[in-house]
């Protein structure tokens, strides 16, 4: 199973050009909490040998089930991962080296990149009003600029109203909510939007505004798109190509409806079996 | 079992949650209400098993089997629970005790309702937990829910609430926390069980998918109101209502379809 994008002989995601984002040979090993107070604890390969490109402009998935490492392999991505026992692979973003270590040498990476995480509870701090957490990243990246006015244009961008940066988390809903920490991850002008789970805790009327915000964002903005989830019908709706992983690799890969219509791999095969559909 | 809700009102601080709702589930019947989150699906299903939050007022009737359970005494309410009703919840992992071993568990109902002794309880939580496609049954039923996957433990509550065989089932979200292949493998097991023993479902879901999986009959719900009852396949074919319409195109825009 090395090399396991080689098999499915997909071609590059955008012919010839350099894609924006590339991995090659990423592996994480951590160690797990000890059982025994003599023994070290076991070890696990959460991620194994995981090859994955995203062509500029182009939106890619990773779908897999819970601990089938998929999130592992986004954050080690961007540099984003725990310490391992053993880490491997290279990541380039347009043709840079992603090398983890301390955050002002990544300042360049976050420059170019935006997050979106799965809880739009948990990701916004409940005592900042909403316009100065969508301008952190400008303060972090020590951005120049009118800050207050990107923040405004981002907003409106999302389909809040513009008074929205006065006011605080918890006056929103969630699908709201979700519509912030979007703008806050797009305020910075990223060229890859990564997201983890970004629509799981919405219901399925805010989860479509959402996907159609994502759309209209990615044309406006120019963006590529990085997507975690285990959410198959979501992601057939979002993602050009789709990588499907478990148990810590990437098993399948390829255009988004060449891999759902005719999975190769038996679990791809198993996975699309498994969701319900309003057939 | 027959559920008859008719005009059902639940208030809680000055907000109607349920405003005079009404419908039914026939014997054997399987119904799902469906409906955005807020729009009153979850409170309905705690109002029919008077488990409301404190505070919240009741008005209306939650008949079983002809039985008014509106206005019933706590005691009496909980026997019906434990004897007649079983219940699924969304998170399993909150659902159950983490200090009290599966088996217990499982077999509490049993023990409560029934009379049953620890060896007999112990013995049917077993048949339970393999009834439910839990692996090892005899050793599972001595394990902590920690020790569980999230899939397990599901089947854990499922067996909690089918081990007294109810006349009706409801479940709120139960597959909502669960992977997808686990959650194909949980309401096969629902329909299976569902279909055995001839119980009547109620299925809470946001998801028409799923809902498609399970139920024959939707409730759609707005604000507490059903604003459209009809078999399934035609809600999902020709919406009636505007929030028929609604959460049909939302769920086609996000569900996969091979088609």
């Amino acid at each position: 199973m090395t090399g396991a994008t080689g098999p499915t002989g997909s071609p590059g995601p955008t012919g010839d050009a350099t894609p924006l984002l590339s991995a090659r040979g990423v592996g994480r090993t951590y160690r797990l909490p000890r059982t025994s107070p003599f023994t070290p604890g076991p070890v696990r390969r959460a991620v194994v040998d995981a090859d994955l490109d995203v062509g500029h402009g182009e939106s890619v998935a990773i779908v897999g089930e819970s601990g089938s490492g998929k999130s592992t392999l986004v954050r080690a991505l961007l540099a984003l991962d725990a310490p391992a026992v053993e880490a491997t692979g290279t990541v380039t973003l347009d043709g840079r080296e992603v090398r983890a270590g301390r955050s002002s040498g990544l300042r360049w990476l976050r420059r170019r990149t935006g997050v979106v995480l799965q809880d739009p509870y948990a990701s916004l701090d409940p005592r900042m009003r909403v316009g100065d957490s969508v301008a952190e990243p400008l303060r972090a990246l020590r951005l120049p600029g009118d800050h207050a006015a990107l923040v405004a244009d981002v907003l409106r961008r999302v389909g809040l109203d513009a008074d929205a940066a006065q006011r605080w988390p918890h006056e929103f809903s969630g699908g709201q909510r979700q519509r912030v920490a979007l703008a806050r991850a797009v305020v910075h002008g990223p060229d890859l939007l990564v997201g983890d789970e970004p629509m799981s805790a919405l219901d399925v009327a805010v989860r479509a505004q959402v996907l159609e915000l994502l759309r209209e964002l990615r044309s406006e903005l120019g963006l590529s798109l990085l997507v975690v989830s285990h959410d198959v019908g979501l992601v057939s709706h979002l993602a050009d190509r789709v990588a499907v992983m478990h148990e810590g690799r990437i098993v399948e890969q390829g255009p988004v409806g060449q891999v759902l219509r005719s999975p190769r791999h038996p679990y791809t095969q198993e996975l699309v079996a498994a969701v319900p559909t309003l057939d | 079992m027959t559920l008859d809700v008719h005009d059902l009102v639940v208030e809680l601080d000055g907000r109607r949650l349920v405003d005079g709702l009404s419908f039914s589930v026939p014997d054997g019947g399987r119904v799902g209400l469906v409906g955005a989150s807020g729009s009153g699906k979850s409170m309905t299903l705690l109002a029919v098993l008077g488990l409301v939050p404190e505070g919240a007022a009741v008005d209306g009737s939650v008949r079983l089997d002809g039985r008014e359970l509106v206005g019933l005494p706590e005691r009496e309410l909980a026997r019906v629970r434990g004897r007649l009703v079983g219940t699924v919840f969304q998170d399993p992992r909150s659902a159950l005790d983490p200090v009290q071993r599966v088996g217990r568990q499982i077999a509490e109902p049993l023990r409560l309702h029934e009379g049953l002794g620890r060896q007999e309880a112990r013995r049917r939580a077993v048949e339970a937990a393999r009834e439910v496609g839990l692996p090892h049954p005899g050793a599972i039923v001595d394990a902590y829910p920690h020790q569980l996957s999230g899939g397990q433990r599901q089947r854990v509550g499922i067996a909690t609430a089918l081990v007294t065989r109810p006349g009706l089932v409801l479940a709120d979200e139960p597959t909502t926390a669960l992977d997808v292949t686990t959650q194909a493998a949980v309401l096969a097991l629902f329909r299976r069980l569902v279909a055995e023993d001839g119980s009547s479902l109620l299925f809470v879901t946001h998801d028409l998918a799923v809902l498609a999986q399970v139920a024959t009959h939707a409730v759609v719900l707005d604000a507490g109101r059903a604003v459209e009852q009809a078999p399934v396949e035609q809600l999902l074919r020709a919406p009636a209502s505007e929030t028929g319409r609604r959460l049909v195109a939302a769920a086609r825009a996000t569900t996969w379809s091979a088609s």
